[in-house]
């Protein structure tokens, strides 16, 4: 049975539509990546999902349950947690308080502020600075704590690897099957389409607000997914 | 000497009432970036709670120091809860205009119930009572009340925005309203207990006052010009702020008081406008914040 259930999701910005008929599907525990290029509505998708899109028609359900309509918070309460682009940290706390701000809804599960540091050990050490001293990867690491913080059923990861050095994604991409292990889910926006395959299992390609391209990871070659891209039809 | 030191212990104990006064407004501004121009009238409407509490039902100063603020805070949430959450957003007219109708609708009425008439608290012996804390310098004791109030009050908002969970919530929510939401913090929730959390300081502030000076119906404006100098000297979202520049507010209005009477007022407006030019931030300013 599937987690997460999009249906001919619109989205719409005013009078400008981001999302043409968009539908998804997400099993438990496992990770879909959405790929395309900028602009081409990744980020409005996953707000869409969690509740940061105003205008929307299509239905959205999260284990039979509807979410479109529902406020932010009462999405995130429902199982749904988000690791915005561009990480979107609290300045004004520390590392170890913006991971206690992810377990405020109070959602019983494996993820607690001990797990997460044994997730991530970094952020035990430098729990009392501020996040604005982290590196870039920690900070990702954080943003990605304190969306567990929320146990979750999904976690939204939006483009986790902007700005980050190779090896240290490569770091971070290393510790998401310990995520799914328990049936978290992931969607992970992703600009690197060669990562993309490799990390998920299913895999969506948006160009300008329509889904050009879907199904299996391994049903796609790396040259299928590149000629989506860039607007040819897939074999 | 001594006479400095009078001026400097009657301006900081005055600083403390200015502090309380300060501390909601501060409190509004730093979690909801809202500037509440009802503020000196809630302050008002706290002192004339105090009064009916204190004098009307006459169970006394202490019992309407504890229930006027309760009350008060119950209000600010449910305000801020089915009114204020309604025009807070992007746009910062709509709720710049929403409380300013909140403060001429709170004067008409505290002045159709109360009248124009001027009232106070009376508090007899400890109100001319003073104490001696050295050879010829002399605090009131009910400004050292005031003062103690203040303190104890800055040093819970200072515990509760730091320690605990809603603090934490108060300054995310601050920070980033968006995330938060996505992290799940309730925040028509949040915003009501701020409110809430700074209704019961004007109700504090109010009843204080009430002792301290007579006040009417219109006595808001006032308290509401204060408050707004010492969050600007002290700096704009810090609770400790608010007590410097509360004490700093006193002291330039004692000094300025000593040289001529007519001095008092002026010498605060100056003290806030040199500090506005020279720390533009407030002494304890913030840093950068969005
Ligand atoms: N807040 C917004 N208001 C108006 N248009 C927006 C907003 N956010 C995104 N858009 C537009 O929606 C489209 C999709 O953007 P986005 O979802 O951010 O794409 P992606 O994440 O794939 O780069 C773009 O054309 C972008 O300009
Ligand atoms: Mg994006």
């Amino acid at each position: 049975m599937s987690l997460l259930q999009v249906e001919r999701l619109n989205a719409f910005y005013g009078d400008f539509q981001a999302l043409f008929d968009v539908s998804l599907d997400v099993a438990p525990g496992t990770i879909s990546a959405v790929i395309g290029p900028n602009g081409a509505g990744k980020t409005t998708l996953l707000r869409a999902i969690a509740g940061g899109v105003r205008k929307l028609d299509g239905a959205i359900t999260l284990k039979s349950e509807p979410l479109r309509g529902l406020a932010p918070e009462a999405i995130t309460r429902k199982g749904i947690g988000l690791v915005p682009e561009g990480r979107r940290l609290f300045p004004s706390l520390t590392v170890r308080e913006n991971l206690l701000i992810g377990g405020s809804p109070k959602r019983s599960g494996p993820w607690d502020l001990n797990a997460v540091h044994d997730l991530f050990p970094i952020l035990k050490e430098r729990g009392h600075h501020m996040s604005t001293e982290l590196s870039g990867g920690q900070q990702q690491m954080v943003a990605i704590g304190r969306a567990l913080m929320t146990n979750p059923d999904l976690i939204l990861c939006d483009e986790i690897s902007l700005g980050l050095a190779p090896t240290i994604v490569e770091d971070i991409y290393a510790l998401l099957p310990k995520i799914t292990d328990n049936g978290t889910a992931l969607i992970i926006v992703e600009q690197d389409v060669g990562r993309a395959l490799r990390s998920a299992t299913r895999v969506s390609c948006l160009m300008e607000g329509r889904v050009v391209l879907q199904g299996p990871a391994d049903a796609y070659s790396f040259d299928e997914v590149a000629a989506a891209y860039f607007g040819a039809p897939a074999a | 000497m001594t006479e400095l030191m009078n001026i400097a212990v009657q301006g900081i104990a005055i600083g403390g009432l200015y502090a309380l006064f300060a501390a909601g407004l501060s409190i509004v501004f730093g979690v909801l970036r809202l500037v509440n121009l009802a503020h000196g009238d809630m302050i008002i409407l706290g002192a004339f709670t105090g009064y009916v509490v204190a004098v009307s039902a006459g169970m006394g100063f202490f019992a309407a120091l504890v229930i006027a603020p309760i009350l008060m805070g119950f209000v600010g949430y449910w305000l801020q809860r089915l009114l204020l959450n309604r025009v807070i957003g992007k746009d910062i007219l709509p709720p710049l205009l929403v409380t300013f109708g909140l403060s001429m609708m709170i004067q008409n009425a505290l002045l159709l119930v109360f009248t124009a008439d001027s009232r106070k608290i009376a508090l007899g012996e400890i109100e001319v009572a003073s104490v001696q804390l050295a050879p010829g310098v002399a605090v009131g004791s009910y400004g050292l009340i005031v003062l103690a109030v203040a303190v104890a009050l800055i040093g819970a908002l200072h515990l509760i925005f730091t320690r605990t969970a809603i603090g934490r919530a108060f300054r995310a929510t601050a920070d980033d309203f968006e995330t938060a939401r996505h992290m799940g913090i309730p925040t028509p929730h949040v915003f009501g207990l701020a409110t809430g959390l700074a209704l019961m300081a004007c109700g504090i502030a109010g009843v204080l006052l009430a002792v301290w000076t007579s006040f009417t119906p219109l006595s808001g404006t006032a308290r509401l010009l204060i408050a707004f100098e010492v969050i600007v000297i002290g700096g704009i979202g810090s609770i400790w702020g608010t007590l410097i520049g509360g004490f700093l507010l006193g002291l330039a209005q004692a000094i300025g008081g000593a040289i001529n009477p007519e001095f008092q007022m002026l010498a605060g407006h100056l003290a806030f406008l040199v500090i506005l030019v020279l720390m533009p931030g407030g002494i304890l300013a913030k840093g950068a914040r969005a």
